[in-house]
C-alpha cells in the first residue's frame, strides 16, 4: 500500500498512535519514516475517527434495532443516504438526511452526547439585534423544545416549557 | 502569572450551508461555490488570504498543517477543500473538510473567552451572508452527527512534563474523561518526543450550551493545572538531577551540529520547564512556541528557502536553533 503521508512511495513501516484509548495507524516509506513524528492531530474528533475505522458500523450498537426497522431502510430522496449506511459510517450526507432519519439520529446521538436536545447558539441570533426580533426567535425555539417534551411524553418538562412561553408572551404570572 | 502550562487555546465551530449536499458528497463545482460564497462574507471583516488545496503544493500544505492552521483530513482528504486564513493567522477557516465550514481561532495562552468571542463574531458575519442548515432539535447539522449541536470544540494546548514524566497521565486523561473530556498528545502520545504537549477538548457538543462547554473545559484546566503543579513540586526534590537534565538540553541545544526534530523538540521541552523553575530566564514564552513549530520538517524547509536532504536539514535547524535560543532564553546561574 501506498505512504499515508506523502501518498507516493510504497510503505515500509507501520505506526500505531495511541489517541486516549482509540488505535490510530499509518503506514509510511522510508522517506518519511525518517522524517515522522507523530504529527498534530490537531482539531479531528475522536469519536469520528472511531467511527470511520470500524468496518461493521459502529453506530448499530447504540440503536435498538426494533425501535426502527423502518428508519433503516429509508432512502433520502435529496442525497439517497439510506439508514443503513448511516448506521455503518455515522455520517449523513446532506441537511434533509436529518429529517429522513430523525429517529435513528434522536437514538444514536442521545447514547453519545446524553441529550438529544440542542440548547446552544441558533443561526438567526446573529441578525436580530433587536428585542422583538429575539423574542420571536426565542418563542421559536420554545414551541420546537415544546412538541418535543410532548413527543417524548415528558410533560413536567411540556409544563415548564409553556409557562415561559406565557411569560415570553405576556401572559401568566411573570 | 506565567506558568508555563498552558501553551495556547482554539475553539472551533463545525457549520453547513443549507440546501447542499456535504462536503463528502459535493461536486467540484457546488464546492468552490461555498468557498468563494465564504470567501465574500470575511472581505469585509479582515484581510484573509484564501488557499486552494488543489493548487497547493505538499510543502506549502504541510507548512500550514505545522501551523496547525489546517487539519491532515483537510490536505489529504479534501480535494475540493480551501482555507481562509487571517492575516494575523489567528483566525482559519476551513472549506469542505469534513463540514462545508470550520471556523477556528487559536490564540496564545488560556483565552477562551476571547477565543470564543472572535469566533462567535466570525460565524455572526457568515451566517448573515450563507443560511446554515440548522434544526431546533439537533441544532447546527454535521456531516457526522455526533457533532451536532453547538457544532463546538473547544480546545486548550497544555505542557505537562512533570505529569508525564512521572508517569501519571494516564490517571489524568481518566479524571477529565469523566468530565467528558478529551486528551490527546499534540505530536502523538506517550513518546518522548512529543514535547509533553496535550491537548485537551470537549467531548460533548449537544444539550449543552456554549458557555457551558467552555466552562467545563476550564474547570478541567484547572484540574490538570493543579495536578501539574503538584507534579513539579515532587520533581524538584531532586533538584540536582533536576537542574542537570535541564542545563544539559541547554548545552545541547546552543552546540550541537545536527538536530533532528524529536530531538530538538524533547530539548526544547527541557528548557520550557527550566523557565518554569527559574533556572533559565525567558524573554516572551511564545517565542519558544514559535521556535517549535519552525522545527519541524517542512517549516525548516520553508527557512532554507530550497529543497534540502534530511541531513542538510538537521544541520540547518541546530545552526538555526543555537541562534535563536541565544536571544530568547538566557541562562541563569
Ligand atoms: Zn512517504
Ligand atoms: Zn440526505
Amino acid at each position: 500500500m501506498l505512504c499515508t503521508k506523502c501518498g507516493l512511495r510504497e510503505s515500509t513501516t507501520e505506526v500505531v498512535q495511541r489517541i486516549n484509548n482509540h488505535i490510530e495507524k499509518m503506514y509510511l516509506c522510508d522517506e518519511c519514516a525518517k522524517d515522522f513524528r507523530p504529527e498534530a492531530f490537531d482539531d479531528f474528533d475522536v469519536i469520528n475517527k472511531l467511527i470511520k475505522g470500524s468496518s461493521m458500523g459502529i453506530l448499530s450498537g447504540l440503536v435498538n434495532m426494533l425501535d426502527a426497522p423502518t428508519t433503516r431502510s429509508l432512502v433520502c430522496p435529496d442525497c439517497k443516504t439510506t439508514g443503513d449506511e448511516f448506521l455503518k459510517s455515522g455520517y449523513v450526507g446532506c441537511p434533509r438526511c436529518y429529517e429522513v432519519f430523525e429517529p435513528l439520529i434522536a437514538q444514536t446521538v442521545k447514547k453519545l452526547q446524553q441529550s438529544d436536545k440542542h440548547v446552544g447558539k441558533h443561526p438567526l441570533a446573529a441578525n436580530e439585534d433587536a428585542r422583538g426580533a429575539s423574542v420571536a426567535v426565542e418563542r421559536e425555539r420554545l414551541r420546537a423544545e415544546l412538541q418535543s417534551a410532548i413527543d417524548s411524553f415528558d410533560y413536567k418538562r411540556a409544563s415548564a416549557i409553556s409557562t415561559k412561553l406565557d411569560a415570553l408572551d405576556g401572559k401568566g404570572e411573570a | 502569572m506565567e506558568d508555563y502550562t498552558i501553551v495556547s487555546t482554539r475553539v472551533r465551530l463545525a457549520r453547513n450551508v443549507d440546501g447542499f449536499p456535504f462536503p463528502h458528497k459535493l461536486n467540484e463545482m457546488n464546492s468552490r461555490k461555498i468557498a468563494d460564497g465564504v470567501m465574500r462574507a470575511l472581505m469585509p471583516v479582515d484581510k484573509f488570504t484564501r488557499y486552494d488545496i488543489s493548487d497547493l503544493s505538499q510543502l506549502d500544505g504541510t507548512i500550514l498543517q505545522e501551523k496547525h492552521l489546517i487539519s491532515r483530513d483537510l490536505l489529504s482528504e479534501s480535494p475540493f477543500g480551501s482555507v481562509l486564513i487571517s492575516a494575523d493567522e489567528n483566525v482559519s477557516v476551513m472549506v469542505n473538510e469534513e463540514d462545508h465550514i470550520r471556523e477556528q481561532v487559536i490564540l496564545s495562552g488560556l483565552s477562551l473567552d476571547q477565543a470564543y468571542d472572535r469566533i462567535n463574531r466570525i460565524d455572526d458575519v457568515l451566517g448573515a451572508n450563507l443560511k446554515f442548515a440548522y434544526s431546533p432539535r439537533f441544532g447546527y447539522l454535521t456531516s457526522c452527527a455526533t457533532n451536532v449541536g453547538t457544532g463546538m470544540r473547544a480546545s486548550v494546548m497544555m505542557f505537562l512534563p512533570a505529569l508525564t514524566m512521572m508517569g501519571l497521565m494516564d490517571e489524568c486523561i481518566n479524571d477529565v474523561g469523566r468530565l467528558n473530556m478529551t486528551v490527546r498528545g499534540v505530536y502523538g502520545e506517550g513518546s518522548k518526543a512529543d514535547g509533553f504537549l496535550y491537548q485537551v477538548s470537549n467531548q460533548r457538543s449537544l444539550g449543552l450550551t456554549e458557555n457551558d462547554i467552555l466552562d467545563s473545559v476550564k474547570s478541567a484546566i484547572t484540574h490538570i493545572v493543579e495536578s501539574e503543579r503538584r507534579a513539579r513540586q515532587l520533581l524538584r526534590r531532586n533538584e540536582p538531577e533536576l537542574k542537570d537534565r535541564i542545563y544539559r538540553a541547554y548545552g545541547v541545544l546552543t552546540n550541537a551540529y545536527k538536530l533532528a526534530t524529536d530531538e530538538a523538540m524533547q530539548l526544547l521541552a527541557m528548557i520550557r520547564l527550566g523557565a518554569y523553575y527559574g533556572y533559565m530566564a525567558v524573554s516572551d514564552p511564545s517565542h519558544l512556541q514559535d521556535l517549535i513549530t519552525n522545527c519541524q520538517p517542512a517549516n525548516m524547509q520553508r527557512i532554507s528557502g530550497k529543497n534540502i536532504s534530511v541531513d542538510e536539514r538537521d544541520v540547518l535547524r541546530a545552526r538555526y536553533v543555537a541562534n535563536k535560543l541565544g536571544s530568547i532564553v538566557k541562562k541563569q546561574v
